[in-house]
Formats: structure tokens, C-alpha cells, sequence
């Protein structure tokens, strides 16, 4: 047996379970995907913990919990790759692996991996506590996003890429958002994927009607580098506007829209 | 009878996967009890199992285009993917209590762990069945490994912490737990398996 295999063979209960993480977790995942007989090995694990997931006491879900989740759907993009959560998911242990890495060489002398102070580690440790806090606070927003879906008798409104509409690819990450109006009446637009903008650049929301044509600025924003933001909008009532759309602009904003829209969809 | 009740599972996702919200409505009613009743026994609070129930499906809806049935079975994936959000969600709350954050009550009663000191009283509190019977035949230091992991959604680690046994040991007692766990399904209905 090949040392891989073993290692393999290993880690594939683990992972079978969801208690693999860190580095582990991302290598096999790769091995995963290029090997079938690896998959095949899996399987075998996987008939295991299904059967454990059929086996719970059964409790029936509350009948509004269905319709609840085709609102959130309706606002979602059909099978958007999930490759940057993923991604974003498994960055941070992997990070603090190479840092705990670091200060062990630090802390033991050796000298592969020596830092030019103990104060330029806690600096980077600092950086990355707060790394793990934006990420928090980014999933929280998304959750409450979530839930102000599930409590507003208001169906959110999907806003897409252009190229999105023109031609799909499930493997693409296209710019896409949705407009949440709160149970208060207010509204936020989520988005994901955004393009990272260049200096001196932001994002502008505009507003137009049944036309195309007369157009009203509310806001403007700048996503974080993942491309993830959440605009708080002061918006007209939605019966006096048709489309909504996302445009790069110069500076604190533009008077009249500028360029193609990154992003665009109807609201009403 | 509605025309996709008929469909397979895989068969439902491809059309999930081109937007079809009648098949997701399928494969709510086929899963959508399964994975209630998973993130009920894990998170022990209809409001977060709620939540969690909406954001697996909200999942399925967006990578189902991702899904290969030439690669895997839809069950394993799916059923694999709902495992894996609940856990984040228990490891989630599991660092916000440490920052003090207030966390839904649980519901008296309704979950695995609740006033749950053994694995054992883990495994009868939550599961039944050939499954239930399966899990109470393993080795015990088998069976808490598999709970801790499933049920309180520990990383291999965090058992190997929680129980001191090397980490080493932790992935062989996950291996051998479901490789026996498998083994028991494989047996005909009413046929008694060997506890090696």
C-alpha cells in the first residue's frame, strides 16, 4: 500500500464525518477530485453516515418552513458555484496553521521560517484575528439577511450580471445580489462577486423607471476584496421603479450613469 | 401522480440545477423531514433548525449544477453537504458562547446532547432503529468517537482532546466504527452480525 493511500484511507472517515478541517481537509478534497477510485473508497463511508442521517428520530419541519424557502430561492442565481466560500471557508485555519507554524520556529530557534521580531508575529496575528472577525461579521449580516427574507411579506429581488443572463455557466462566479426589504420597510442589497474596483473608484446604485431612462442615484459602496458588500439603501417606494442596477463610477459618485452596468434586474 | 415524483433524485437535481422549483419542492418532501430532524438533534431549537433546514436547501438550489451523478450518489452529496452545514452552524455557536454570545435556548428534551452525559445516552436520545442498534453494538470508545464527531460535530482533534486519546487512535476508531457501522447495513434484515 502506497504511503498516499494509507494517508488517504485515513482521512476519509474523518471527512465522511465533517471532522476534518485545516490543510487536511483541502488536500484531500483535491485528491478527491482527481482520483475515482478514491471517491469509490469514500462511498463506502458515506453509506455509513447517511444511514446514521436517516436514522433520527424523525421530527416533521413546520409547514411554512416550504414556502419560506422557495421566497429565498426565488431571490437566489440557479447554481452559482460555491468555489469562493469554499475557499474563503478553508483560508483562515490554513493561515493560522502557518502562523502557529511560524512562532513554533520562532519560539524553538530554528531558522527556515525565523520573523525579524516577536512583535512582527503578534503583529500578523493581529492581522489575522481580524481577518477572522470580518468573516464573521460577514456571516452574520448574511444571516440576518437571511432572516429579514423569511419575516418580510416582501419577495426579495434578484439583480444579475449582464453576462449571467446572456450566457450561463454554472462554473462561473458571476457578480450577482439581491434586494432584501426588511420587516421595518427598509432596504438592503447584498451582492456578492463583485469585480475588485481601481483607485479611486466605487460602486453606485441607480434607480430607473418602467423606461429605462430616468434614472436616481442612491448611494454608492465599496465591497470588501472578496467582493462582498451590503448597501443599506433609502429607496422610493418599489411602485415608482422598475430596474435597479450597479454601475462603477469615479469618485464619491456620478450625476447621470456611468459605463455598463455590473450589475441589473427588475425590482417590481 | 405528479410527473416528478417519478423522477430519481439525480434526476430532480439536474433539474434544480436548471431552475426547476417544482424539483426542489420534490426533493424537499423526500429530504426535507431527514435534514429537520438532523439539525433538530444537533442544534436542539426549532428556530436555528429551521434555519439551517432553509439554508441546506438555499445550498442545494445554488450548486446543484455542481453535482455529478456519474461521480457519486445525490444521497451521499446531499445528505453529506446537509451534515456538513449543520456542523458549521454547532461550531459556529460553539465559538460565539465563548465570546459570550446569547444563543437560542434549547429546547428541554428535544435534542441528542441534551442532559446527555454518554455517548450511549446520546445515541437512544436521538436515533432509532437498526441504526440505533448498529451504533450500541460498537466498542464504546468506537461509538463515542462516531457521536462526538456526528452528533456534537467535533473535528478529529477535538475528539483526540476531549476523550486523550492520540489522534492517531481517534482516526482508527472513526475508520473502524464505520466500516462496522457498514458492515451491519450490509446485513440481510434479521441476521445477527459479529462484533469483532
Amino acid at each position: 500500500m502506497s504511503d498516499s493511500r494509507q494517508e488517504w484511507d485515513e482521512l476519509l472517515p474523518a471527512y465522511a464525518l465533517n471532522a476534518l478541517e485545516g490543510e487536511e481537509l483541502e488536500r484531500l478534497e483535491a485528491a478527491l477530485e482527481a482520483d475515482a477510485s478514491l471517491r469509490a473508497r469514500l462511498a463506502e463511508y458515506l453509506e455509513s453516515t447517511t444511514w446514521l442521517a436517516g436514522a433520527f428520530s424523525p421530527l416533521a419541519p413546520p409547514a411554512a418552513l416550504e414556502p419560506r424557502i422557495r421566497r429565498v430561492v426565488r431571490a437566489l442565481p440557479v447554481s452559482l458555484s460555491a468555489r469562493r466560500v469554499r475557499a474563503r471557508r478553508s483560508w483562515l485555519p490554513w493561515a493560522a496553521a502557518a502562523v502557529l507554524a511560524l512562532a513554533v520556529g520562532v519560539l524553538g530557534g530554528a531558522t527556515a521560517f525565523q520573523l525579524h521580531s516577536v512583535d512582527q508575529l503578534q503583529s500578523q496575528m493581529q492581522d489575522l484575528a481580524s481577518d477572522a472577525a470580518q468573516t464573521e461579521q460577514r456571516l452574520q449580516e448574511q444571516r440576518e439577511v437571511t432572516a429579514w427574507v423569511a419575516q418580510s411579506a416582501v419577495t426579495p429581488a434578484a439583480v444579475r450580471s449582464v453576462d449571467s443572463y446572456a450566457e450561463p455557466d454554472p462554473a462561473t462566479d458571476y457578480p450577482w445580489g439581491m434586494l432584501v426589504t426588511k420587516p421595518d420597510g427598509s432596504r438592503v442589497l447584498m451582492m456578492l462577486n463583485l469585480p475588485v474596483l481601481a483607485a479611486g473608484e466605487v460602486y453606485q446604485v441607480w434607480l430607473w423607471d418602467d423606461a429605462g431612462e430616468a434614472a436616481r442615484s442612491v448611494g454608492h459602496f465599496w465591497p470588501d476584496e472578496d467582493g462582498y458588500a451590503l448597501a443599506h439603501l433609502t429607496m422610493p417606494a418599489l411602485d415608482t421603479i422598475h430596474w435597479l442596477s450597479v454601475n462603477r463610477a469615479k469618485g464619491g459618485g456620478t450625476a447621470r450613469p456611468s459605463g455598463e452596468p455590473v450589475l441589473v434586474g427588475t425590482v417590481r | 401522480m405528479n410527473r416528478r415524483e417519478a423522477l430519481t433524485d439525480t434526476e430532480l437535481a439536474a433539474l434544480v440545477a436548471a431552475g426547476d422549483e417544482e424539483a426542489l419542492a420534490e426533493l424537499y418532501g423526500r429530504y426535507g423531514r431527514i435534514v429537520y430532524s438532523m439539525a433538530m438533534s444537533s442544534l436542539r431549537e426549532p428556530s436555528g433548525a429551521e434555519d439551517v433546514t432553509q439554508e441546506v436547501f438555499a445550498a442545494l438550489w445554488v450548486r446543484a449544477g455542481r453535482f455529478d451523478g456519474e461521480r457519486g450518489i445525490f444521497r451521499h452529496w446531499f445528505l453529506h453537504l446537509a451534515h456538513n452545514r449543520i456542523v458549521d452552524e454547532l461550531r459556529r455557536r460553539k465559538r460565539a458562547a465563548r465570546f459570550g454570545e446569547e444563543l437560542p435556548d434549547p429546547v428541554s428534551g428535544a435534542g441528542p446532547v441534551a442532559g446527555s452525559n454518554t455517548a450511549d445516552e446520546a445515541v437512544r436520545a436521538v436515533l432509532f432503529g437498526s441504526a440505533r442498534e448498529a451504533l450500541e453494538r460498537l466498542p464504546s470508545e468506537q461509538r463515542q468517537a462516531i457521536v462526538l464527531a456526528y452528533l456534537e460535530g467535533a473535528t478529529q482533534q477535538e475528539i483526540s482532546q476531549r476523550t486523550g486519546a492520540p489522534l492517531g487512535t481517534v482516526k482508527t476508531r472513526l475508520r473502524l466504527g464505520l466500516m462496522k457501522l457498514r458492515a451491519h447495513l450490509m446485513l440481510p434484515q434479521g441476521t445477527e452480525g459479529t462484533d469483532a
